[in-house]
C-alpha cells in the first residue's frame, strides 16, 4: 500500500499542476521547464546492477542488488552510492539507451556514502552525461526531480520540491542532506536529485520507508568535493583527532551556550589525539591554525567536521579553546583516519562470518576491547548458531588462541579445522555484553545436515 | 432422562444367579430423576477454576448452559422422600427442583436433609403429594461378608438414561464392625456415570445404598451403606442446616477483620513492578501477580490478642511485608505482623483492642462420623465472600511422617476453618509446610507450590501454636527493608551453565557429571566470598551443603541455562525526535541482575548460615570444598541507593559494583546510572535516556545518588536556573543543559 501511494503522488501532483494550467497561462510554462530539465539529465541517468558479496548470515554469498547512478563525464564516469557498490564483485550498468556495460570502482567513501564508477566503453565511445548544479543555492520549495531505478524500475523520474535544503542527520558526520518529497524508493540510490536547470543538485540516498515521500540527497557540493578526492587519490583521506562535537546551540538537547562562535567538545576517544593534546568534555574550541570554526547550530557541525578532517595528518595544529572563562591554545596532531569499516572473514565450516572491530563502525565492540574481532552473522542451522555464537559477539579466543585480527582467526581456523571427524570441537572464549563466557563450537555435523530447508531460504 | 427411564436388566444374567425378576422390577419402580436447576453465584466465577471444585463447577456448567443437572435418586417411602448421593455443590446454590418418578409423575420438591456421616442426602415433595409413591423397601437392615449382590443404577445407552442392573459378587467387608449400621465398605470396580445405586440381594430385594466418591487426595471408589444407615442414620433436616449456618455467621462475624498486607514492590518505586519473585505465591494470589502489592485477606481474633490469618504467604512473600493493618470500624488501623507459622500456612498480626477472640480450646478436634462445617472467607470481585458449607470426614490417609491426613468429602480452599455444629473452632485447612522445602526448591521453576499441598490440621495440632506462637514462628519469615530484601545473598561470581561439550573440552566431564551438574565461573568480584575461597574464572562450582544437612544442593545446568539468555538487546532503534534527526540508538541495560539462580537458592539457605561449597578448579581439575558463612553481597543496580529527581524526570542509581564491571568502569570513576526517565520530562525531551550515566554535573564529578541529589538541590536553592550535565553511553559523552524550573502539574505519589 505504501508503495502504491508513493507511485501515484507524483502523478497526481502532474496532473494537478495541468489542471491548474487549464485557468491560466504559465503554468504550462512549468511543464515544459520540467520537461527540458528533465531531458537534460535523463539520458545520464544509469541502473546499477551490482553483484555483491554478503556476510550477514553466516556465509559469504553473492547478491543481485539494484541502484541508480548518473554519468558525469562523457569517458563514462558514473556517480553513485557507496552502499550500491559496497563490496561488490561484478558491475553492469544499464544506460538510458539500453545499452549494457560493465563497470569497475573508482573510489569509494563510506562517510560520506558515495562512490565514484567508470563504464568500460569500447574504444571512442562517449556518453551523455549531466553536469552538477549549485546545491548551496537550492532553496526550500524549488522543484526538484528525483531519477532512477525505485525497485529496479528503471528510467523513472518523480517530481517534489526541495522540503529543507539543509537538513542535519546525525548519523552523516560530513555533509548536510537535501531532503525533498519526490519519491526516493529502494533503487532511486545514487540517483540524481535535478533542479529544473537540468543540473544535478544532489544524489538521492536515503528515504524513511515508514514516512511518505521523506527522501534524502547529498548536496552536489559536497559530491563534488568527495568526486574530486576520490579522482585524485582513489579515495578520500581524513584527519582523526578523536573528538566529538556538539553545537553551542543544541535545541534538542537544550544546550544554549550564549557564545556566537566555536564549537563544543562532548567526547573525548580515550587514546587519541584529542586526549593526549588534554583537550577535555566542555572545552568550546573557537579556532584551528587560526581559521575560526563555527559550530553555533547543529547544522553548522558538518562543516566544522569538515575543517578537522582536512587537517594534516601527523602535524601539530593549533588549537584555540576556551575552558572555564580562560582562552588557551592546545597542540593537537591528529592522525590519519584511516579505514572505516573492518574487514570480514568466512569460516565456512563452522557457518560463521567475523568482522573485523572498527571503532568508527562498531562502537560497541571496541568499546570493550578496541581490536579485535566479532561475530558478524551465523547461519540460522549452522554449526555456530547451534553451539551457542550470536551475531555481536566478540572473539577472544580460539581454542586457547587469542584473537586479535582477521588473520588470527584465519589462523585459528585452519589449525583447528584439521581436526578428524568425530574430534571436531574447540572452546572459544567470546565477549558477550561485557561478560566473559566459554562456548564449545561443535563443528562435526555436515553441511548436508545443516542446511537449512528450501522453504526457509530466502 | 427427558423420556421415560427404562429398564434394562439383564434377566438372564440375574436369574442365573439367582434374581426374581418381579423383586427387581419393582426395586425399579422406585428410581426418579432429580432435575436440579441453579442460581447464579455472584461471588464465584466460573472461569475460575482453580478455585472451584469439580461438583462446582458442573453447577456451574448447568446454569450457563440454561440446563437442569439430572441426578438421579430413588424414592424411600411412600409420602415421595427420594434418596440421592450428595452431590458436592452447595445446597444454597440449587434454585428449583423437580423430581420425576418413573411412571412419569413430576412433582416440585426441595432439599430435605443432610445424612451426618454418609455421602447421601434426600429431597421431599415442596408440598405434600395426594398419592402413595412406590418405594424401596429394605429386606433387612445389615449386610453380611459373602453376600452376593446386585447394583440397579443409571448409565447411559445411547445418549439416553436407563436403569441398569449389574450382578456382582463381591465379599463385603464391615468397615467399622463394631456398629452394624455403619457403612461397608463395598470394592466395585466398575464406575458408572451417575452415583447413587439400590444394593439388591441375590433374590433382588434392596438391602442397602451405594455411593461413589471422588476425594481430593485422588482416591476414588464406592461406600455402600447397609439400609440401617438410610432409615436410622444421623441426619440434619434442611432448616436445622440453614439455622446452623445462620448461628455460624453469626457467631464468627464479630471476631473476622480485613487484614491488608502491604509489600514492597520488588522493583524500585520508580519501575514496574517485577511479578518475578513471588515464589509459589502467585498462583493463589492474582493479585501479586499482576503486579499489585496489597494483599486482601481475612482473619480471626484468637486469644492473646492476635489475629490469625489462615493463608501461607511464604519467605519470599513475608520479607516483603512493608505494613499490615487491619479495618476496624470502617477505618484501617495498622498493626504489628507477628509472624509466619513454620509448619502451616498461616501468619498473625496483632489485633486491634475490643475484638472478641474465637475460642482455641488445645484438646479440639475433628471427629470422624460427625458432620463438620467449612467456613472461609475471602475476597472476591471486590466484595467479601463468606462461604459455609457442610463437609464430612471420609477417608483417612497416610500422610507426611506417618501422619493421619483427614480427607474430606469435598474439596475446601486454602484458608477455611473447621467448625462444629455450634461454630466452635476444630480445625483448619491450610497448607502443609515441611522443614527445609524452601532449601530444596532451588529451582524457581519446578517448585511446586504449597498452596496445592493443603491439609485439614485438626485443631489439637496448631492450637498450641496459636495460642503460643513463639516457638512456631518461621525465623526466616521476618519482613526486611524493601533494598535489603532485594540484596541477595552472595559468592561473588557471575556464571554461565555447563554443557557436556563444555565440559569435555575442559576435561571436567566426570566431576559435572557429564556436563549435567556446575555453574562455570566467569568472573569472581574482589572482596567477595568468592575471591577469598580462592575461585577463579573457569572453575566450576558443583554444590552448597548446608551445614548439618544430609546432602548437598546440586547446581544443575538445566535450572541455570535459561538464566544464560539474558541479553539485552544492547542498542535498538529509537523513535526519531522531534526534529527528525535522531538516528542515534537507544542503549539498553547490559548488566545482569544479581538476584539469579544461584543467589537464590543460597537466599533460600539463608543469611548467616554455614554452607559447604563444592567446586572444581578449571586449571587442575582438583576438587575443592570450603565452607562459608553466607552473607549478604554489596548493593547492585537492582538494591542500589537512589534518588527520584522530580524536577528533571530521572531516577539515578549508584553505580554498583557490577556495574561497574560490566561497563569495565574504575572503582573511582564517577558516576550515576539513569534507570528511568519519566514520559514528558524535562529529560526525556532533552533525550536522556535509560542506562545512560550522568557522570558530572556543572564539571563536578557525581559519586553517587546522593551526591547527585545535593548537587540538584544545591542548583536549585542557589537559584540557578539551570545544570549541566555530562551524559556517557558506552565512552561517548554529551552534555545537555536543564533548567531548573519546577516541574509544572500535580506532585506525583509516591516516596522519593
Amino acid at each position: 500500500m505504501p508503495r502504491q501511494i508513493l507511485k501515484i503522488m507524483p502523478a497526481t501532483l502532474a496532473l494537478f499542476l495541468l489542471a491548474a494550467a487549464a485557468r491560466g497561462q504559465e503554468p504550462l510554462q512549468l511543464d515544459e521547464i520540467i520537461r527540458r530539465a528533465k531531458e537534460k539529465v535523463f539520458p545520464a541517468v544509469v541502473f546499477i546492477k551490482p553483484v555483491r558479496e554478503s556476510f550477514e548470515v553466516g556465509d559469504r554469498r553473492k547478491q543481485l542488488i539494484y541502484g541508480s547512478g548518473v554519468i558525469i563525464s562523457s569517458d563514462g564516469l558514473v556517480v553513485t552510492n557507496h552502499h550500491v557498490v559496497d563490496k561488490a564483485i561484478e558491475i553492469r550498468c544499464v544506460l538510458s539507451d539500453k545499452l549494457q556495460f560493465p563497470a569497475k570502482v573508482v573510489g569509494s567513501d563510506k562517510e560520506t556514502d558515495l562512490a565514484l564508477i567508470r563504464l568500460d566503453l569500447p574504444p571512442n565511445t562517449t556518453t551523455p552525461h549531466a553536469s552538477f548544479g549549485d546545491s548551496d543555492a537550492i532553496e526550500e520549495g524549488s522543484y526538484v526531480m528525483a531519477m532512477g531505478a525505485p525497485f529496479g524500475f528503471s528510467r523513472s523520474v518523480s517530481l517534489g520540491i526541495v522540503s529543507n535544503a539543509t537538513r542535519y542527520l546525525e548519523a552523516s558526520p560530513y555533509n548536510l542532506w537535501i531532503q525533498t518529497d519526490a519519491a526516493i524508493n529502494p533503487g532511486n540510490s545514487g540517483g540524481p536529485l535535478v533542479d529544473v536547470r537540468g543540473e544535478i543538485v544532489g544524489i538521492n540516498a536515503r528515504g524513511v520507508m515508514a514516512g511518505e515521500n521523506l527522501g534524502f540527497a547529498i548536496p552536489s557540493a559536497r559530491v563534488r568535493e568527495v568526486i574530486e578526492e576520490i579522482v585524485k587519490k582513489g579515495r578520500v583521506e581524513r584527519a582523526w583527532t578523536g573528538l566529538s562535537l556538539q553545537a553551542l546551540r543544541d535545541f534538542s538537547r537544550d544546550v544554549i551556550i550564549d557564545r556566537d562562535e566555536g564549537v563544543l567538545v562532548a567526547s573525548v576517544d580515550r587514546n587519541s589525539p584529542a586526549s593526549d593534546a588534554g583537550l577535555r568534555i566542555g572545552d568550546r574550541i573557537v579556532a584551528v591554525d587560526g581559521a575560526p570554526v563555527q559550530g553555533v547550530y547543529v547544522e553548522d557541525l558538518p562543516a566544522v567536521e569538515r575543517q578537522l578532517a582536512a587537517l594534516p595528518a601527523g602535524k601539530p595544529a593549533s588549537f584555540r579553546i576556551e575552558r572555564g572563562g580562560a582562552m588557551l591554545d592546545v597542540a593537537l596532531t591528529p592522525d590519519s583516519k584511516g579505514r572505516v569499516e573492518g574487514g570480514d572473514l568466512e569460516l565456512s565450516e563452522w557457518d560463521l562470518t567475523l568482522k573485523e572491530i572498527n571503532r568508527y563502525a562498531n562502537r560497541f565492540q571496541a568499546y570493550f576491547v578496541g581490536k579485535g574481532v566479532f561475530v558478524q552473522g551465523s547461519k540460522p542451522r549452522g554449526n555456530a548458531r547451534r553451539s551457542g555464537l550470536r551475531p555481536g559477539d566478540i572473539v577472544l579466543e580460539i581454542g586457547g588462541v587469542p584473537v586479535r585480527s582477521l588473520d588470527d582467526a584465519r589462523a585459528a581456523y585452519a589449525k583447528f579445522n584439521a581436526l578428524p571427524k568425530g574430534q571436531r570441537k574447540v572452546l572459544c572464549a567470546i565477549l558477550r555484553d561485557g561478560y566473559r563466557i566459554s562456548i564449545a563450537l561443535d563443528f562435526n555435523r555436515e553441511s548436508a545436515e545443516r542446511a537449512a530447508p528450501k522453504r526457509e531460504r530466502f | 432422562m427427558t423420556g421415560m427411564i427404562l429398564v434394562s436388566i439383564f434377566a438372564g444374567l440375574a436369574a442365573a444367579h439367582g434374581a426374581d425378576p418381579a423383586r427387581i422390577e419393582q426395586a425399579a419402580e422406585a428410581a426418579a430423576s432429580i432435575e436440579i436447576s441453579f442460581v447464579r453465584d455472584e461471588l464465584r466465577s466460573p472461569d475460575d477454576e482453580e478455585e472451584n471444585s469439580p461438583c462446582e463447577r458442573m453447577a456451574d456448567l448447568c446454569f450457563e448452559e440454561k440446563r437442569p443437572l439430572r441426578w438421579p435418586g430413588f424414592v424411600i417411602d411412600p409420602k415421595g422422600r427420594v434418596l440421592a448421593a450428595d452431590p458436592g455443590f452447595r445446597l444454597e446454590r440449587i434454585g428449583e427442583i423437580r423430581i420425576r418418578c418413573r411412571d412419569g409423575f413430576v412433582f416440585p420438591a426441595r432439599v430435605g436433609g443432610i445424612y451426618t456421616a454418609y455421602g447421601a442426602v434426600w429431597f421431599e415433595p415442596a408440598q405434600p403429594v395426594a398419592r402413595a409413591f412406590p418405594y424401596v423397601r429394605f429386606a433387612r437392615k445389615d449386610l453380611r461378608f459373602g453376600d452376593l449382590f446386585h447394583t440397579l443404577g443409571f448409565t447411559y445407552i445411547s445418549r439416553d438414561v436407563h436403569l441398569h442392573l449389574s450382578p456382582d459378587r463381591v465379599n463385603l467387608l464391615t468397615f467399622d464392625p463394631s456398629g452394624g449400621a455403619r457403612a461397608l465398605a463395598g470394592v466395585k470396580t466398575e464406575r458408572d456415570p451417575f452415583p447413587g445405586k439400590l444394593i439388591l440381594d441375590a433374590e433382588g430385594t434392596p438391602i442397602g445404598f451405594q455411593v461413589e466418591y471422588d476425594l481430593w487426595d485422588g482416591s476414588d471408589g464406592t461406600t455402600t451403606y447397609a439400609a440401617a444407615a438410610i432409615e436410622d442414620g444421623a441426619r440434619i433436616p434442611a432448616p436445622e442446616w440453614s439455622a446452623i449456618r445462620t448461628r455460624i455467621a453469626e457467631r464468627l462475624h464479630p471476631s473476622t477483620r480485613k487484614v491488608r498486607v502491604y509489600l514492597q514492590s520488588v522493583k524500585a518505586d520508580e519501575d514496574e513492578p517485577d511479578t518475578t519473585d513471588f515464589g509459589s505465591f502467585p498462583r493463589r494470589f492474582p493479585l501479586a501477580r499482576d503486579g499489585r502489592t496489597v494483599l486482601e485477606l481475612y482473619g480471626f481474633a484468637v486469644p492473646g490478642g492476635r489475629i490469625l490469618v489462615p493463608h501461607d504467604l511464604g519467605r519470599s512473600i513475608a520479607r516483603m511485608i512493608a505494613r499490615t493493618t487491619v479495618e476496624e470500624g470502617g477505618r484501617e488501623v495498622d498493626v504489628r505482623y507477628e509472624g509466619l507459622f513454620a509448619a502451616w500456612g498461616g501468619f498473625i498480626v496483632e489485633s486491634p483492642p475490643g475484638i472478641p477472640p474465637v475460642p482455641v480450646e488445645r484438646d479440639r478436634s475433628i471427629r470422624r462420623g460427625e458432620l463438620f462445617v467449612a467456613h472461609s472467607i475471602a475476597e472476591r470481585f471486590g466484595r467479601r465472600h463468606e462461604e459455609t458449607d457442610y463437609n464430612r470426614w471420609y477417608n483417612a490417609s497416610s500422610g507426611y511422617e506417618d501422619r493421619d491426613d483427614i480427607v474430606p468429602f469435598k474439596p475446601m480452599r486454602a484458608g477455611t476453618l473447621i467448625l462444629d455444629r455450634e461454630g466452635g473452632l476444630i480445625g483448619l485447612c491450610v497448607a502443609e509446610k515441611r522443614p527445609g522445602e524452601e532449601i530444596r526448591a532451588s529451582s524457581p521453576y519446578d517448585y511446586r507450590s504449597r498452596e496445592e499441598r493443603l491439609r485439614v490440621f485438626p485443631l489439637r495440632e496448631v492450637a498450641e501454636a496459636i495460642l503460643d506462637p513463639k516457638g512456631a514462628i518461621d525465623p526466616q519469615a521476618v519482613p526486611v527493608p524493601r533494598v535489603e530484601a532485594l540484596r541477595p545473598v552472595w559468592l561473588g561470581v557471575e556464571y554461565q551453565s555447563v554443557s557436556r561439550d563444555l565440559m569435555d573440552l575442559a576435561g571436567l566431564l566426570a566431576p559435572t557429571k557429564d556436563g549435567a551438574v556446575g555453574l562455570l565461573v566467569t568472573r569472581v568480584y574482589a572482596g567477595s566470598p568468592a575471591e577469598n575461597l580462592g575461585l577463579a574464572p573457569g572453575d566450576v562450582i558443583l554444590s552448597a551443603r548446608k551445614a548439618g544437612e544430609p546432602a548437598p544442593i546440586e547446581f544443575l545446568a538445566s535450572d541455570a541455562e535459561d538464566e544464560d539468555d539474558f541479553r539485552s538487546s544492547y542498542f535498538g532503534p529509537d523513535d526519531f525526535d522531534e526534529y527528525g534527526t535522531n538516528y542515534a540508538m537507544a542503549p539498553r541495560r547490559i548488566w545482569k541482575p544479581c538476584l539469579n539462580f544461584l543467589t537464590r537458592t543460597l537466599a533460600r539457605i539463608g543469611e548467616g548460615q554455614r554452607v559447604e561449597i563444592a567446586w572444581v578448579e578449571g586449571k587442575t581439575k582438583a576438587a575443592k570444598r570450603s565452607e562459608i558463612v553466607l552473607e549478604k553481597g554489596p548493593k547492585d543496580f537492582d538494591s542500589a541507593d537512589r534518588w527520584k529527581d522530580r524536577t528533571i524526570g530521572v531516577t539515578v542509581r549508584d553505580l554498583t559494583y557490577e556495574v561497574r564491571a560490566s561497563l569495565q568502569l574504575e572503582p573511582d570513576a564517577p558516576g550515576v546510572v539513569i534507570s528511568r526517565v519519566e514520559p514528558g520530562s524535562k529529560a526525556q525531551i532533552r533525550r536522556l535516556r535509560p542506562y545512560e550515566l550522568i557522570a558530572r554535573i556543572d564539571e563536578s564529578p557525581v559519586a553517587s545518588a546522593a551526591k547527585y541529589r545535593e548537587a540538584i538541590e544545591a542548583a536549585i536553592s542557589s537559584g540557578r536556573g539551570s545544570v549541566k550535565l555530562q551524559v556517557l553511553s558506552f565512552g561517548e559523552s554529551r552534555i545537555v543543559t536543564i533548567d531548573l524550573a519546577a516541574a509544572e502539574g500535580p506532585e506525583e505519589k509516591g516516596a522519593p
